[in-house]
């Protein structure tokens, strides 16, 4: 029985994983992106400072030669610093004594396209038109050098241009230690910075990603840095799938160990309330066999000494009346446990015999009067079953007295009893209505099974078997019918309404 | 200072050593020619040199050192080589207390911090931590490089030593990979007050780019072939960074008319007309660092006295925490006598300015060795040797001796292909041990 919804988990905890594992690889480029746009962002916003960095350093620096050369040797980014008006470079000038760095720099840049003539910078796309400041990369050697340039009134020398060339181990420097190291937070995963060349220029994350594979993402930086880009290589096992479907796994292996071990424990508690409940029935039965005889004794006597004393002492009338009630209710007990137990071992008898039902009911209604009396339950009858048909009268006496015993039990309060019959096309309609607490929604075919009872307050005061609508449900079905509990009760009646419905054909038909 | 107003350099050391032992300079000045007599009426070049020397530490507080120690964990550094790596960096990581800061970086394919730059209050939980590194992968020189600095960057002081030590035994093989680069950044740390010493173990490592980047950043350089010799070479860096009395020493030389700076030995200056710009990024107690120039000058009467130079130094005061200045020149006088001339030379000068001739010359052999020319390199190397002994004798000097001894191996060694890489390591390292005066070599 656990088998099947065990197998079922299975399959479904399996397809799971799958569908798991494609909206993880989704997920995963989703993350490289994200990663990547954050380096990225983090880069550009490098570049913001430093640009803000060099606005400073040469709204500062002035043109006197003496504080430009000391700047050159103590700023750790610049390599040389250059001024140029219309008509082209004023420092470095070889009109004065340079030094090896400042004739280097005019060496390096006579093999850049690069011109001094303020009105045309050529630059990349990115910075067409007319500027005030911005860059001017080129690549040579190995790799890319970068000059940032401004444009300013000068008091001498009319409009110059200012610009610095960095020093490009300084910068990668720079930009190396404004990514992250290889630490805890990236072991999952490689991201590498890559130049325009396809060099690595530097890399993070603890994978090591095979030769020739693919990047899972890629991105371009921003400008200036236009011409490197980043790529993020995930590592397929350990970041999340593999790890995920591991963990999955797991978890599930753990649903189905607690799901065997419950359904084993629900099996065992089952089997063995229904053999608790077996050897109760069976022991009741037999100790029901044996208080039968001396009961009937009791009764009969009781019963005798009522007819001796009729009419004479009121208060010893009234005992003789307690004792014969009590031990017809002790009787119809008795004899519940038994048809019980009957019925669980070879299903009930069911004898039809013509009778007319209303006679049955009031006779038994009588025998109730005293215990109704003593409770304050007021008695209201609607009996229209006064015709002759074919029903088991021990079935229905036992039916009704099962049901008017549950409302002297816990009805009692609503002190309102009523009892219709009626018979429509062949079937006797017996009702039993109460204004008690009433049967929560829940609970309504819980009611019906056997040792089932509602536990709240109310019954916890009030002793049974457990075995009383079981049985009424029981007998009906016997005698071809239904036991139901109503709801179709008015919103201002509380209580609970029992329909009977027995199958009776017509005597002649 | 008092003593600048006697505008004599031998005058002003002889103040430093009668005055009270309170005020000792931190360091002494002297300012130096190698012919304080010149011909008159000729045109003649001579030697200037500026010479620093720390004062003794004596028991007086040291200077707190923000070191990081980048470790090369490449692959090629697995096994022996990788444990003596360890035991070195845990050896002088107990050289040091609470009032320095120590980082540990690591690098292979990419960098890890291993201890972020922390004070030295847990000695075993950094070496415990160092004891974790394990060896695999390539070889991110540069981003090791950059992120030891990073960390030393986040204390940097101008009041503590502020120093990264590279130790790598292979090719940088994932970012930039040549001299140049290296030796750019090294320029870049230099400006920001952080050295570079680059310890190059094994033969497979790149001395082009490890010299370049400790002589840009003015650090030391060391060969060390066999790993057990690493703990050594650990100690006595340490011992050099703990004994550390001034700073940012910048030097400006100032010649006048008829005075022309030629060329620089040994350091990187620069020289702009008739200045010369320098900086040393450390002094150490005892110890003498020097800048080598050569000098060009106008021929002169007979008799006549003429300045050649006049030194500025600026400088942090690590006992004083306090920035200070130092100034000196230094006169000649011209004279018709040759003897007079030959005489007065000034032979620690000139053995100076020996020992880094003889440096280029070795550096100029490398690169024809490199370029095949072996003959050529040999016959340079040979004729090196020869001026080296004739200098030795002439200056009565055993130092020059022992060098010119071991020009006679390296022009041997050269020829031999076999041992041609190691030649070439040791070489580069001898002459950068000389071009910086470093105190401690292989």
């Amino acid at each position: 029985m656990a088998i099947i919804p065990i197998g079922l988990l299975v399959w479904m905890g399996f397809a799971e994983i799958r569908m798991e594992q494609d909206r993880q690889k989704q997920q995963i480029q989703y993350l490289g992106r994200q990663r990547l746009e954050l380096v990225k962002k983090n880069l550009t916003m490098v570049f913001k400072e430093l640009e803000d960095d060099l606005d400073q350093t040469l709204d500062t620096m002035g043109t006197e030669i003496d504080v430009i050369r000391d700047l050159q040797r103590n700023h750790n980014l610049i390599r040389q610093v250059f001024i140029a008006d219309k008509d082209g470079l004023i420092y470095p000038d070889s009109g004065i004594p340079l030094s090896s760095n400042e004739r280097s720099f005019l060496a390096r840049i006579k093999e850049t396209d690069i011109s001094f003539n303020f009105l045309q910078i050529p630059d990349t796309e990115n910075q067409k038109g007319t500027f005030n400041k911005g860059w001017h990369t080129w690549f040579m050697g190995n790799g890319l050098h970068f000059i940032y340039w401004t444009k300013r009134e000068s008091t001498d020398n009319g409009i110059i241009i200012q610009g610095i060339e960095l020093n490009r181990s300084a910068l990668l420097s720079k930009i190396i230690n404004n990514l992250p190291e290889t630490d805890k937070n990236n072991s999952s995963f490689r991201i590498s910075l890559f130049n325009v060349s396809g060099i690595i220029l530097y890399q993070w994350g603890f994978w090591s990603p095979p030769e020739n594979i693919t990047a899972d993402s890629s991105m371009s930086l921003d400008y200036p840095l236009s011409s490197w880009h980043l790529e993020y290589y995930i590592n397929p096992e350990a970041e999340s799938t593999g790890g995920y479907s591991l963990l999955l796994t797991v978890l599930l292996l753990v649903i189905f160990l607690v799901i065997i071990a419950l359904s084993i424990y629900l099996f065992r508690e089952s089997t063995r309330e229904i053999r608790d409940a077996s050897q109760k029935v069976s022991f009741v039965n037999q100790v029901s066999h044996e208080l039968k005889t001396p009961l009937t004794n009791i009764r009969m006597y009781a019963e005798v000494l009522e007819g001796k004393f009729a009419g004479e002492d009121r208060k010893t009338k009234k005992h003789l009346n307690i004792i014969i009630s009590e031990t017809g209710r002790l009787g119809r007990l008795i004899n519940n446990v038994l048809s019980f137990a009957k019925d669980q071992k070879n299903g009930s008898t069911f004898n039809p015999v013509p009778v007319i039902p209303d006679e049955i009911i009031s006779r038994l209604l009588n025998s109730f009067n005293y215990s109704f009396k003593s409770r304050e339950i007021k008695l209201y009858k609607k009996l229209n079953a006064s015709n002759t048909v074919m029903i088991d009268p021990d079935i229905l006496e036992q039916i009704l007295s099962n049901l008017i015993s549950n409302v002297e039990k816990y009805a009692a309060d609503g002190k309102w009893i009523e009892v219709e019959s009626s018979i429509i096309d062949e079937i006797f309609i017996l009702t039993v209505r109460d204004r008690g607490p009433g049967i929560p929604d829940n609970l309504k075919n819980k009611i019906f099974e056997p040792f089932f009872r509602v536990s709240n307050k109310l019954t916890d005061g009030v002793s049974g078997t457990g075995i009383g609508l079981a049985l009424v449900r029981t007998l009906a079905e016997t005698h071809g019918g239904t036991a139901v509990l109503l709801s179709d009760k008015k919103p201002a009646d509380n209580g609970a309404s029992f329909q009977i419905r027995l199958k009776t054909p017509l005597e002649e038909s | 200072m008092k003593a600048t107003a006697i505008s004599s350099v031998s005058a002003l050391i002889f103040l430093s050593i009668f005055a009270s032992p309170l005020s000792a300079a931190t360091i002494d000045l002297n300012v130096s020619v190698s012919n304080p007599f010149l011909l008159a009426d000729q045109e003649q070049s001579i030697f200037l040199k500026v010479g620093l020397t720390g004062g003794d530490l004596g028991n007086e507080r040291r200077t707190p050192a923000n070191v990081s120690i980048v470790l090369d964990r490449s692959g090629s550094m697995d096994g022996e080589k990788m444990a003596r790596a360890k035991e070195a960096a845990s050896i002088a990581i107990s050289m040091l207390d609470d009032r320095d800061i120590v980082s540990i970086v690591t690098y292979s394919d990419t960098v890890s911090v291993l201890v972020p730059a922390t004070r030295v209050s847990d000695r075993q939980y950094i070496q415990r931590r160092i004891e974790t590194v394990f060896a695999d992968g390539n070889t991110a020189l540069f981003a090791g490089v950059s992120k030891g600095a990073n960390e030393v960057s986040k204390f940097l002081e101008q009041n503590s030593v502020n120093r990264v030590i590279l130790l790598s035994d292979g090719l940088a093989n994932v970012g930039p990979d040549s001299p140049g680069e290296l030796g750019s950044l090294g320029e870049s740390l230099k400006r920001s007050g952080v050295s570079v010493t680059t310890i190059g173990l094994g033969l497979g490592y790149n001395e082009d780019l490890m010299v370049q980047l400790a002589r840009r950043s003015d650090g030391n350089h060391a060969f060390v072939e066999n790993y057990n010799d690493l703990t050594r070479i650990f100690r006595y860096e340490f011992q050099d960074i703990l004994s550390v009395v001034a700073q940012d020493v910048y030097i400006e030389i100032n010649c006048p008319e008829g005075v022309v700076p030629l060329r620089i030995l040994g350091r990187d200056a620069e020289i702009i007309g008739n200045k010369v710009y320098t900086t040393i990024n450390q002094l150490y107690s005892n110890q003498e660092k020097y800048l080598l120039v050569e000098l060009s000058i106008s021929p002169n009467q007979v008799g006549s006295r003429m300045n050649v130079a006049d030194v500025a130094i600026k400088y942090a005061d690590m006992k004083t925490k306090r920035s200070d200045q130092l100034f000196g020149n230094s006169e000649v006088e011209f004279t018709k006598s040759i003897e007079t001339v030959e005489r007065s030379v000034d032979k620690e000068t000139v053995i100076d300015a020996v020992k880094q001739i003889s440096a280029e010359v070795s550096e100029e052999a490398v690169l024809l060795r490199d370029e095949g020319r072996v003959e050529e390199a040999q016959a340079l190397l040979e004729k090196n040797t020869e001026y080296l002994f004739g200098a030795a004798s002439a200056l009565e000097s055993e130092e020059l001796l022992n060098l010119g001894d071991v020009n006679a191996m390296d022009a041997e060694a050269i020829e031999d292909d076999s041992s041609w890489n190691e030649s070439r390591k040791r070489m580069k390292a001898d002459s950068y041990e000389i071009q910086s005066q470093q105190s401690y070599g292989d």
